[in-house]
C-alpha cells in the first residue's frame, strides 16, 4: 500500500535530506581518517550520544574527550598511514526533522609489509536531528560484530583507559 | 538610530530562524534537482571507472576522461586521452575477448563531491583487492589509496579533468617496489 502522494517539493526535500545524511557518513570517515577532533565533534548535535557497549558519552565535550584520547597527538601535516574505515549500506529512514540509519563499517589497519588488513566489522545504529537547518548525529550506537564486543574487549579496554583520563580532564 | 529603532531591529533579527541569517541564496527546484543529478552523474563515473578497470577495457576507461584529462600518480603524469590510453594499454595487455577478471577488483567509497556549475571536485578512497598470495583464492586487500579528482561538464556529460591517485597503504615507495616486481614478472611471461 503506498502512502499519500508527495509534492515535487517534498520529494526533492526527501532526496536532499538523504543526500545530506549520506554525506555525514562520508564526513565521519573523513574526520576519523586524518584524526581531526574538531571535524568529528562538529558532526554531532548539541545533546548527542555516542555509545559502544557500556561506554556512553553524552554531549559534545564528552565526545571531544573521547576522540582526543583516540587522536592523542597529530602534526598539522598528518597523513594516516595506519588505519582507515569503510562505511557502507546506509539504510536511511526520514521522519520530518528526525531520521534513523543503519549501516555497516569495516576497519582496516596497516599489516606487515604495508598491506591493508581488515580487523573489525561492525554496525552503526544512528539517530539524526535537523538542528539549526543542518543534519547532525543525535545518537550513534557502534556495535562491533566481527570480532564480537567480547573478543574486541581487550583492545577497547586498553583504549578506554586512555580515554577516561581525557574525560576526567574535560570534566574537571 | 534611536533606542526604539535599535530594539525593533534586534527583535526583527531575533525573530528570524538562526539558519536564515547565514543562509545561502535559495535555489530553485530546477537548480536543486540539477545539483542532485550532477552528483549522481559523478558518482556514476566512479562506478564506470571501477567497471573499466575490472574488465580491463581501455576504451571504456579512456572515455571517462575529458579531452584535456590528466592522470597523476606521484611523478607519473599522463595528459590527454592518447597518453592515458597508452598507460592503460600497458596495464591491460593480453586481455582476451570475453575476459572475466578473476584476479583483482577495486572498491571505491566515500565520494565527497562538490559541484560548482560545470566544474566539480571529489575526494574519495579506494581499496584494491587481488587473489590472495597464499594460493587460497580468497580476496586480499593489497592497496588503500585516495583519489583527488576534478571534473568538467564537456558536451553535456561529466568527465574526469584530473585524477590524482595517492597510494597510502602501502606507501608510494613500498607500492613502487611491488609494481616493479610485478612488471618484471609480466615482461618475462609469454604473451597469450
Amino acid at each position: 500500500m503506498s502512502g499519500p502522494a508527495l509534492s515535487v517539493e517534498q520529494r526533492l526535500q526527501r532526496l536532499e535530506d538523504e543526500a545530506a545524511i549520506r554525506h555525514i557518513v562520508i564526513a565521519y570517515a573523513a574526520a576519523l581518517d586524518p584524526r581531526d577532533p574538531d571535524a568529528y565533534v562538529a558532526l554531532f548535535a548539541q545533546d548527542a550520544e555516542w555509545v559502544n557497549g557500556g561506554m556512553v558519552r553524552k554531549g559534545k565535550e564528552e565526545i571531544r574527550a573521547l576522540v582526543a584520547g583516540l587522536f592523542p597527538t597529530r602534526p598539522d601535516d598528518f597523513v594516516n598511514l595506519e588505519t582507515f574505515e569503510i562505511s557502507f549500506h546506509p539504510r536511511i529512514e526520514l521522519d520530518g526533522d528526525r531520521a534513523t540509519m543503519r549501516s555497516g563499517h569495516l576497519l582496516f589497519r596497516r599489516g606487515p609489509g604495508g598491506n591493508p588488513v581488515p580487523v573489525l566489522f561492525g554496525r552503526y545504529e544512528d539517530e539524526f536531528i535537523r538542528e539549526d537547518g543542518a543534519w547532525k548525529i543525535l545518537r550513534r550506537v557502534d556495535l562491533p560484530t566481527i570480532p564480537t564486543a567480547e573478543e574486541y574487549g581487550p583492545v577497547i579496554r586498553a583504549r578506554q583507559k586512555i580515554q577516561e583520563q581525557h574525560i576526567r580532564g574535560a570534566r574537571s | 538610530m534611536s533606542r526604539a529603532a535599535l530594539l525593533l531591529a534586534a527583535l526583527a533579527a531575533a525573530a528570524l530562524p538562526a539558519p536564515a541569517l547565514a543562509q545561502k541564496p535559495r535555489l530553485s527546484v530546477e537548480q536543486r534537482l540539477q545539483r542532485l543529478e550532477d552528483e549522481s552523474a559523478i558518482r556514476n563515473i566512479f562506478i564506470a571507472y571501477a567497471a573499466a578497470l575490472d574488465q580491463r577495457n581501455p576504451d571504456a576507461y579512456v572515455a571517462l576522461f575529458a579531452k584535456e584529462g590528466q592522470w597523476i600518480n606521484g611523478s607519473i603524469v599522463r595528459k590527454g586521452p592518447e597518453e592515458i590510453r597508452v598507460l592503460v594499454a600497458g596495464m591491460f595487455r593480453n586481455t582476451p575477448p570475453g575476459f572475466v577478471n578473476a584476479e583483482s577488483f577495486e572498491l571505491t567509497f566515500h565520494p565527497d563531491i562538490k559541484v560548482e556549475g560545470d566544474h566539480a571536485t571529489a575526494r574519495s578512497e579506494h581499496v584494491l583487492f587481488r587473489r590472495h598470495a597464499d594460493g587460497s583464492g580468497m580476496p586480499q586487500a593489497v592497496l588503500f589509496g585516495r583519489y583527488e579528482d576534478a571534473f568538467i561538464r564537456e558536451d553535456g556529460a561529466w568527465k574526469i579533468l584530473k585524477r590524482i591517485d595517492y597510494p597510502t597503504m602501502p606507501t608510494p615507495e613500498e607500492w613502487g617496489r611491488i609494481m616493479r616486481t610485478r612488471q618484471q614478472a609480466q615482461q618475462q611471461a609469454p604473451a597469450q
